[in-house]
């Protein structure tokens, strides 16, 4: 581990028992902290900037409400905040039933990138998003967690209380679904 | 199966990442599980996080705000504290309350006259000022040189009542102190607190103590509930945490003054049983009114607890097998007393858990059960009251409505009238 990840997750731990203790200002730092990833983690779920906006200041908010419940967890807070944010996703999706048009601006890239590439880039993006989404939420949930976030499959774990072994089985089905549903789509 | 591919894929997947291997390694290595593979590794490592994908400054700088708004700790209602005071101070004589303003004057006294002198020049420092260091020394100083818990425990509370005049005298661009104040107040109450906890265990004359700690806390309910409407937005919740904080230490010395008044009340009747072995009735009598007033004494600082049922489940046990021990060869009208103040306790207790099970306050119903008690012994004035066996059949007759005043009295266990000549239990 780096030394100002040490640093950072030192304050991180400090924050969250100021937090828990009803200090706002320490929130607030958590928020500083962690509010980009839970933002880029809800976007990715509903592709909608005003929606993810909305859902990212809920996710916060519920998160000072129950942040005396993560103590007892083992895995890492932004984690748990996801879990708050998936939670939230689901409740989006069970009340609007439509399916939300993709934004063209999720996928940016960098200014060197010929239009091309960067049109081939997104298009595949895009698809991979919307079949991403067509998956059971257990299984988006998985798929996000580890490739879109990066996180240990220990970790997800934690997270969702299964074993670890039973994280990589979701992992495998979901991505032999994703298989179903682009072959589906190419055909 | 699935398990087992489930893990090739996972590894596969990380080895690949890692730049250990290719996908081509990994086919090559399991080339059984090919066909499945392949796909999968090429849909996984295609899922790439989106770059550069962050909320607007705009949004995150109002999202902020918008949070902060919602979480700001919120200050309580003072009034409803200070009722709360009131009504305990109502409670207390005026002979006790005029009292305690003359001990509470004569403390203010003598620490004007020890401030007097040089030594104590740092006393009004406040957090910032250059003798504030000096004033924490003492402060050390003195909780080193006290031996006892007892002063200890009343250093740590002086420590603490420090704090919250310094809270109450901190000029408004000194904000930034009032978290180490707190924290400072916190921790002397809850050590000044801890080693009264001790002093009671170890069955310590801790009533003096504890009612220094039920003034002193509610007094700095007083100042927090003011200061935390006065301080900056961003210092309130932690003044707010240090009220949280004198109200559990409210309640924990309420409790330990429940736990010493219920031991007294123990005490009280032990000296009684002896007495009565003695054969000095009169000092029965009279002991079996500091019992009475002891118990009410328990019931009044058990209500103002958190957990008044439970104190009341414990004194039922406790005073229960306290009556067991009554001595069997004493004078019968001392007996009488005796039972008399056993079943006046036990009906007493449970009438008053019934009550608080219906959502009646602990007090309303004692003092309730009192009066009904009162009016009960009225019935024997002028006349033989039951003896010693015979409380129990005669209150459970009264209750049921089936008792005239003057008319009857209860029977015997051998089916005699008593007539020991007693009015009852104790004269009061």
């Amino acid at each position: 581990m780096e030394p100002n990840e040490r640093v950072n997750m030192d304050n991180e731990a400090l924050w969250i028992e100021q937090a828990s203790k009803g200090n706002p200002q320490s929130f607030a730092r958590l928020y500083d902290m962690h509010v980009d990833r839970i933002y880029r983690y809800i976007l990715y779920r509903v592709s909608d900037i005003g929606i993810a906006e909305d859902l990212t200041q809920e996710v916060f908010l519920r998160g000072y409400q129950a942040i005396h419940n993560f103590r007892k967890m083992r895995s890492p807070f932004v984690a748990w905040l996801m879990t708050i944010a998936h939670n939230l996703v689901i409740d989006y999706y069970r009340s609007n039933k439509h399916e939300l048009p993709l934004e063209d601006n999720i996928v940016n890239a960098d200014s060197t990138t010929s239009p091309q590439k960067i049109a081939e880039a997104r298009l595949e993006q895009q698809r991979l998003q919307k079949a991403i989404r067509q998956l059971r939420l257990e299984q988006q949930q998985v798929i996000i967690l580890h490739f879109i976030e990066g996180f240990e499959y220990s970790e997800i774990a934690a997270l969702l209380r299964k074993t670890e072994g039973a994280i990589r089985v979701i992992q495998h089905r979901a991505l032999k679904e994703l298989r179903c549903i682009l072959d589906k789509e190419t055909n | 199966m699935a398990d087992q591919t489930s893990e090739i894929l996972a590894q596969c997947i990380a080895d690949i990442k890692a730049g250990k291997a290719s996908i081509e390694d990994c086919l090559a290595k399991y080339s059984q599980l090919r066909v499945e593979l392949e796909p999968l590794l090429k849909i996984a490592l295609a899922i790439e996080p989106p770059p550069k994908v962050t909320p607007s400054p705009i949004f995150k700088t109002r999202a902020r705000a918008n949070l902060l708004a919602k979480i700001q700790p919120q200050c309580p209602v003072t009034k409803g504290r200070w009722l709360r005071y009131s009504f305990m101070t109502d409670l207390i004589p005026a002979e006790r309350r005029f009292k305690m303003a003359a001990i509470l004057i004569a403390i203010v006294l003598a620490v004007a006259s020890v401030g007097g002198g040089t030594a104590y020049a740092s006393q009004d420092a406040l957090p910032g000022d250059m003798l504030y260091p000096e004033k924490t020394f003492i402060e050390n100083a003195r909780l080193f040189f006290a031996f006892s818990d007892q002063s200890k425990a009343e250093t740590h509370l002086k420590i603490a009542d420090t704090r919250i005049d310094e809270l109450s005298r901190l000029p408004g661009d000194r904000n930034r102190f009032i978290e180490r104040i707190m924290e400072n107040y916190q921790y002397n109450l809850e050590q000044g607190l801890d080693l009264a906890e001790q002093l009671v265990e170890q069955g310590g004359n801790a009533s003096g103590l504890l009612n220094k700690f039920q003034e002193r806390i509610t007094y700095h309910q007083g100042v927090l509930n003011t200061s935390c409407n006065q301080v900056q937005v961003e210092a309130r919740h932690v003044v707010q945490n240090a009220l949280n904080v004198s109200d559990q230490g409210l309640d924990r010395t309420n409790r330990m003054m429940a736990q010493v008044r219920m031991e007294n009340t123990s005490r009280i009747m032990a000296q009684v049983f002896e007495a009565a072995q003695a054969g000095n009735v009169d000092e029965v009598d009279e002991l079996l009114g500091d019992y009475d007033e002891e118990l009410s004494a328990f019931m009044e600082v058990a209500s103002a607890t958190g957990d008044a049922e439970g104190l009341l489940e414990q004194a039922r046990e406790g005073l229960g097998l306290v009556f067991q021990q009554m001595p069997a060869e004493i004078p019968e009208q001392a007996r009488t007393a005796i039972e008399n103040a056993r079943v006046r306790t036990m009906e007493g207790i449970d009438h008053a858990a019934e009550a608080m099970g219906q959502g009646e306050g602990l007090m309303n119903a004692w003092q309730e059960f009192e009066r009904e008690w009162e009016e009960f012994m009225y019935q024997w004035q002028g006349e033989t009251a039951p003896g010693p066996e015979n409380w129990q059949y005669a209150w459970d007759e009264y209750k049921q409505g089936q008792h005239e005043p003057g008319s009857q009295q209860a029977p015997s266990g051998d089916g005699q009238q008593n007539g020991a000549g007693s009015q009852g239990g104790s004269a009061h």
